[in-house]
């Protein structure tokens, strides 16, 4: 049964170039040969296996960096979880046992199985934890990224274990692969190899350490990974690769019934898969039943070649279980900040930029703090997410100490842009994203962008759309505003919302205005200008009922409330103060309003 | 075998004998004229990356516009032509290049933007008016009764810090700062702060305000004045119309010379048919047929101009 990493100093191991003699130099009776079709099956489909071992324990120093090269060990039993009162780790029942011990553990003695205490006897300073799931999750679905990032066909398997197509997927990483290798004795040998070291790098940009295998079928290519390291099985070598593979290292199963299966094959004298191979399958299926079956196909080299891809939701999410509840924000700024790494990793091997950000907190009292941080302008900047995150959280603080953090981001597209040496220089997009997502973080995300008036015959109605600058052009440059010498075009400086003033008039025409700014008397006064409409909107219920106050679909977040219908005079009134101001007085409700004073 | 030609070696004799004498700038080439600014000593200030308005009286009145790179203010009271004025600089620059206005109130007109011949996509909209800011916690009277006035503070420092982000994003040719009356004083460590973000942003800053703040750090202080608003009248008992204003600009500071100057200008609602002398009434006048004239209650109080 497979229980860990293999082993290379292991006299099991099977060579690095099969060549067919086991190690005691003598050679190996025949195996049958591959039928064509077998031939023909293996040498169409190539299938990559990345293999992550002891898969919970690299999750959890994965989410907790400073555990990396530590004695690191998991219980079997669930034990009472460190609180805030008592953040030592020497709570955990010594009567319980360890399920996962990591290397530098296993290296001074310490197995799976043993007592808490008889671990510590051997190594005092043995850091005793519980799996997390949050982590597992995350490390599971940054594994898949990184897999995504070289096929887009690609399976999840157990956790820790993912499967790519890699047919023809040389031809997409020409880059990487260096120069054309087609003038090679063996091209495909050659771009896989640097292909499974590729994968291998992504992998560990992830913060995981993972075993690459490539073979025909996903069983040989997990068989492969299983195997440490970057292993390549060239098409039409399975037998060889599979002939000294020791029996230890294929899926036995688990329980009391899989170590008697083992016990008895190697009763058996089969200590290795290529004699398995050899033996009559309907035999082995009479005494070993439908795995044994399952384990001589396998070792034939049969397997499926097919990567069932499976649609995923297009978030990117990191989670992190604490030990103890954060109180300060600070120290969860130090938190979120290695989670936004680890995301922006992850969308770099994607090349994506982070969206909107869903943050979704697990309080002490058992409550859940769930906010949504929107990002105006897709960014990969992790300094200017973080401080979105940050302001949201000054904003509203959560009401309790932090002891669970999930991080959800929605991945965007950057937006490619390529600058002109003629054409003066435009911002450049991912520091024009950054400062507008502070920007929208601190102002508001409808208070940035590009204003613009809205599809309405309302005046003050306006929106705000995203801020993308076109290019300059011959066209745009030519376009001139000058109409005269000493004259501009007066601009108006809009009141939004409209404030309420008191107008007291005479036969009907202004004569003093007063109101929170303005308190002067009328000199000039140019108007009435009637404006009305969107009284559709508003229209009256055939019933007869009531009419309803329909809000203005065209108002802006700062005009919500406003009547959908109006019917308004406009005036422009010169006023004593020296300002020229627009006012209206509203029909339905017979006030008068200041919107605007000509600057 | 072909003569070889002598090179005769250079002697002094051989160059020119005119006398040469230092000549005035102005008769210099235009390649000598750009180190000007080496012999004017340490003041190493671009004066042609200027950017004009279009107004002439106004372009000539401050050397040609505001210098990119540096803060220029505008001041004036509420209706002296300020936002006209930073509008005419912001059509020149956003024809080829990104602006950004940042407001301290929802004070920015779309429909008068694009009138004045800006390019919305390129200007860059921030309003600071509603801050995100922390929820404030339980205040005193005292606090209370100073609120509208550290209310503003806040928006002007909000202001103060996009207009930073938006220079250190780089590639705008003009930040315009409208603090409106939001603020009555700027440091003078937030004032230098914007003027070193300007340097090296290389983009103009115009501050829009109601006095002056940035004290030493502006390069230009215009002063902005309102002169006379001209309503007209299309013909006897018709309703008369708001044409524009007559305005004035004084030169309150310039560091590149030229203070103390004034110039008159002026903004109309429609710069070519402006301050045309009062029509006769006439059925094709558009103005005359348009407007609610029937709904009019009473004639205008008083008529200027």
């Amino acid at each position: 049964m497979y229980r860990g990493r293999f082993i290379p100093g292991d006299p099991a191991a099977p060579p690095a170039n099969p060549s067919g003699q086991n190690p005691q130099g003598q050679s190996r009776p025949c195996l049958p040969e591959m039928t064509p079709t077998d031939r023909e099956n293996s040498g169409r489909r190539r299938i990559a296996c990345i293999l992550v071992a002891d898969f919970p324990l690299a999750a959890v120093t994965r989410a907790n960096p400073e555990l990396r090269d530590q004695p690191l060990a998991f219980t079997r039993l669930p034990t009472p979880k460190p609180s805030t009162h008592n953040r030592g780790r020497s709570d955990y029942q010594p009567h319980s046992e360890l399920s996962q011990v990591a290397a530098v553990a296993r290296a001074m003695g310490v197995r799976a199985g043993m007592t808490v205490a008889q671990a510590r006897a051997l190594m005092p300073r043995l850091i005793v934890t519980q799996p997390s799931d949050a982590a597992e999750d995350a490390a599971a679905d940054a594994l898949t990224d990184a897999a995504e990032s070289i096929s887009p066909v690609v399976e999840a398997g157990t956790p820790g274990c993912v499967w790519l197509d890699l047919t023809g997927v040389a031809r997409l990483h020409r880059n990487a692969l260096g120069a054309d290798r087609s003038g090679t004795d063996e091209p495909e040998m050659d771009a896989e190899q640097i292909l499974a070291n590729e994968i291998a790098r992504r992998v560990r940009r992830i913060g995981l350490e993972a075993a690459v295998g490539i073979a025909a079928n996903k069983e040989l290519a997990q068989l492969a990974a299983r195997c440490g390291g970057i292993r390549v099985i060239p098409p039409g070598r399975e037998r060889e690769f599979l002939d000294w593979l020791p029996l230890e290292l294929a899926d036995l199963g688990a329980g009391p019934r899989a170590d008697d299966r083992e016990l008895r094959f190697k009763r058996l004298g089969i200590r290795r898969l290529g004699d398995l191979a050899r033996l009559d399958i309907r035999a082995i299926g009479n005494r070993m039943g439908e795995p044994g079956v399952r384990l001589a196909r396998l070792a034939r080299g049969e397997g499926s070649s097919t990567v069932r891809a499976r649609p995923r939701p297009e978030l990117f999410a990191e989670a992190l279980e604490l030990d103890y509840g954060i109180e300060n924000l600070e120290p969860l700024g130090f938190v979120m900040h290695t989670m936004l790494d680890r995301i922006g990793a992850r969308l770099a091997l994607r090349g994506l930029v982070a969206g909107d950000l869903t943050l979704s907190l697990g309080l002490v009292d058992r409550r859940r703090d769930e906010r949504r941080v929107a990002v105006a302008a897709p960014t990969g900047e992790v300094r200017a997410l973080l401080m979105l995150l940050k302001l949201s959280l000054e904003q509203s603080p959560p009401a309790a100490p932090i002891e669970t953090i999930r991080l959800t981001v929605e991945p965007r597209a950057p937006r490619p842009a390529q600058h002109d040496m003629f054409i003066p220089p435009a911002p450049a997009p991912d520091r024009l994203e950054a400062a507008i997502a502070r920007i929208a973080a601190l102002c508001g995300p409808d208070r940035v962008g590009t204003l613009l008036p809205a599809d309405s015959y309302r005046p003050e109605a306006v929106r705000v759309a995203g801020f993308a600058p076109p290019t300059a052009s011959v066209a745009a440059a030519s376009r001139t505003t000058k109409v005269g010498g000493g004259i501009v075009r007066m601009a108006l400086r809009t009141i939004r919302p409209a404030e309420e003033i008191e107008m007291m008039c005479q036969r009907e025409t202004p004569e003093f205005a007063r109101g929170q700014n303005i308190c002067a008397r009328v000199i000039a006064v140019a108007g009435p200008w009637r404006r009305q409409g969107e009284w559709w909107a508003a229209a009256e219920p055939a019933d007869g009922a009531a009419q309803p106050k329909r809000n203005n679909p065209h108002a802006a977040a700062w005009q919500a409330g406003a009547p959908a219908a109006y019917a308004r005079d406009y005036y422009e009134l010169a006023l004593e103060d020296g300002g020229v101001y627009r006012m209206y007085r509203d029909h339905h409700s017979g006030k008068w309003f200041v919107d605007g004073v000509y600057d | 075998m072909a003569a070889v030609p002598q090179i005769s070696r250079l002697q002094p004799a051989n160059l020119s004998t005119t006398e040469v004498r230092p000549a005035r700038f102005n008769d210099l080439p235009e390649s000598a004229q750009s180190f000007r600014q080496v012999f004017r000593g340490r003041e190493l200030t671009l004066k042609t990356r200027r950017i004009g308005s279009g107004l002439d009286p106004v372009d000539r009145l401050i050397g040609g516009g505001v210098v990119r790179g540096r803060i220029s203010e505008i001041v004036g009271p509420t209706g002296a032509g300020k936002t006209s004025l930073a509008m005419a600089f912001a059509a020149m620059v956003t024809r080829d290049e990104a602006a950004a206005w940042i407001e301290a109130h929802d004070s920015l007109d779309p429909a008068s933007l694009i009138a004045a011949g800006v390019e919305p996509a390129r200007m860059l909209w921030v309003s600071c008016g509603h801050p995100h800011l922390p929820r404030p916690r339980q205040r005193s009277e005292a606090e209370r009764a100073d609120t509208p006035a550290r209310h503003g503070q806040s928006k002007a420092i909000i202001c103060l810090k996009t207009a930073e982000w938006v220079l250190a994003a780089g590639g705008f040719g003009l930040v315009v700062i409208d603090f409106g009356h939001a603020l009555r004083f700027m440091p003078s460590s937030a004032a230098l702060r914007l003027a070193r973000a300007a340097e090296r942003s290389g983009a103009a800053i115009i501050v829009l305000a109601q006095q002056r703040m940035c004290g030493t750090f502006a390069v230009l202080s215009l002063e902005l004045s309102r002169q006379r608003a001209h309503f007209n009248r299309i013909a006897r008992g018709a309703c008369a119309t708001f044409d524009g204003q007559a305005l004035a600009a004084h030169v309150m500071r310039n560091k590149l010379g030229g203070a103390g100057g004034t110039a008159l200008w002026s903004t109309a609602v429609d710069p070519h048919a402006a301050f045309a002398p009062p029509l006769e009434y006439s059925r094709s006048d558009p103005r005359a047929r348009s407007g609610p004239a029937k709904i009019v209650a009473g004639t205008p109080a008083r008529v200027s101009g």
